[in-house]
């Protein structure tokens, strides 16, 4: 596939609407969650809430909408395209679930390498070639990732994610380039206690 | 610059760890007071939970609990949740060491039916409410002594309580211990209809918002927090609960079910 062209011409495909939005936003409201938890913001997929953080995002794709979607399109009645996209999607949580656990191990790595293969070959065959993007080559390097170095969290993305917020808060009076390394080292030190 | 920014980013990141580990000595502990106030409302997110919970892991907690309370300002066990207690200190111990009465037998302990309660206790990082406190944070699955099937409760009562040791040089141990009401699982028929359970790879599971009844456990039989959302469809009648398990040390082969 070339990615390059894969999105010209495309028709636009709606999978969240208004109607499955409002259920999410409904459970959203009814879930308990413990406080270390970073919660989504209520109104999620709304223009109005902005940007969201890596951890948001984590806690609504992998609660929130699991929560939801689920109900909507897991029981009997539901149609197989529903059914086919919550297949779809939920390859893609346990993909990510068990590559992001604290521990490791050959059992963990094919579960992993297993529900990508599906969720990619399912994305194909849902919304064609234009759906797919470079990150979705990239992830098939994770499971060779997880037998070379271990659990993810030890070298996941999350602190260059957090490198990234620190260089869009830094001000820099539209001088680029004008920063010395003494601003970048102490903001870097103080942002990353946090 | 970017080694800079790596060298105080690694710098910070080792400090922070070390100074939620619980054993320090007591001059780092003054100045992680300073740590705190410069730096304490930074302190949050999910990433923050888990470099302490890691930090705990690889350390130790060094804060064991303790009664702060004389003893007759101690709450007293209704004769369900001491028998409960008894059951529980018996768990792994063969004879049972622990008794309610005085016994003939030398080696048999008579438990203390006094604790002193808590509301919310903080282990490993990690905080646990009771179901009163905070809903969410009195959510836990819990496994019991030689099963590997994980439960779903509801925390209603926290309470620290003091006993004889056994087999220990100490005089006496003070442990934590926590009030479950359990959600009762799903039967085969309701099995049928829970969405969640095609997914063999999916933490998540439906329970009845129906309780089994209180048992007491110890810290150790938890496992997790979990997230949790009502259920209600047309094809399935009664209250349900959605159980999304939350823990991050998952191990294949464990089964989030109940019986």
């Amino acid at each position: 596939v070339d990615l390059s062209t894969a999105w010209a011409d495309a028709p636009i495909t709606v999978v969240l609407d208004h109607s499955v939005l409002s259920e999410v936003w409904a459970d959203m409201a009814n879930t308990s969650l413990p406080s270390w938890i970073s919660r989504a913001p209520h109104n999620l997929g709304s223009r109005g809430h902005g940007k969201l953080k890596a951890d948001q995002w984590r806690t609504a794709c992998q609660v929130n909408l699991v929560i939801t979607l689920c109900r909507l399109w897991g029981h009997p009645g539901a149609s197989s395209r529903e059914q086919a996209l919550l297949h779809n999607y939920l390859s893609l949580v346990i993909a990510v679930h068990w590559a992001t656990t604290r521990s490791t191990s050959e059992q963990h790595i094919e579960l992993v390498e297993q529900h990508l293969v599906y969720y990619v070959q399912s994305t194909l065959e849902l919304f064609g070639s234009r759906a797919l993007v470079f990150n979705n080559h990239a992830s098939f390097h994770i499971p060779e990732c997880l037998r070379a170095f271990g659990p993810a969290h030890g070298w996941w993305a999350f602190p260059f994610e957090r490198y990234n917020g620190i260089l869009q808060r830094f001000n820099t009076n539209s001088r680029v380039g004008m920063c010395t390394n003494v601003q970048i080292g102490t903001k870097t030190t103080n942002s990353s206690n946090r | 610059m970017e080694h800079t920014l790596a060298k105080a980013f690694c710098r910070t990141g080792n400090l922070k760890t070390l100074l939620m580990q619980g054993n320090m000595p007591d001059f780092v502990k003054e100045f992680q007071v300073l740590f705190s106030a410069y730096f304490g409302s930074a302190f949050s997110g999910s990433q923050h939970s888990d470099i302490t919970m890691l930090s705990y892991m690889s350390h130790g907690n060094g804060d064991a609990p303790a009664m702060m309370e004389k003893p007759d300002q101690l709450a007293v066990l209704s004769t369900e949740t001491y028998q409960d207690l008894i059951s529980c200190l018996n768990e792994e111990l063969s004879p049972p060491r622990y008794c309610s009465q005085p016994s003939p037998h030398p080696d048999m302990w008579i438990v203390d039916p006094r604790v002193q309660d808590k509301q919310i206790v903080t282990m490993n990082g990690v905080t646990f409410a009771c179901v009163s406190k905070h809903v969410g944070n009195s959510r836990i699955l819990f496994t019991m002594v030689g099963d590997n099937l994980q439960h779903a409760g509801e925390i209603q009562r926290i309470f620290i309580h003091q006993r004889r040791a056994i087999g220990l040089n100490t005089e006496f141990v003070t442990e934590i211990f926590f009030v479950i009401r359990q959600f009762q699982a799903l039967d085969d028929m309701q099995a049928a209809y829970d969405p969640y359970r095609r997914f063999s790879g999916l933490p998540c599971r439906l329970f009845s918002r129906q309780f089994m009844g209180d048992r007491v456990i110890r810290a150790q039989n938890i496992v997790s927090h979990f997230a949790s959302c009502p259920y209600q469809r047309p094809e399935l009648s009664g209250q349900f609960l959605v159980v999304l398990s939350l823990n991050r040390v998952s191990v294949l082969g464990v089964v989030l079910t109940a019986g």
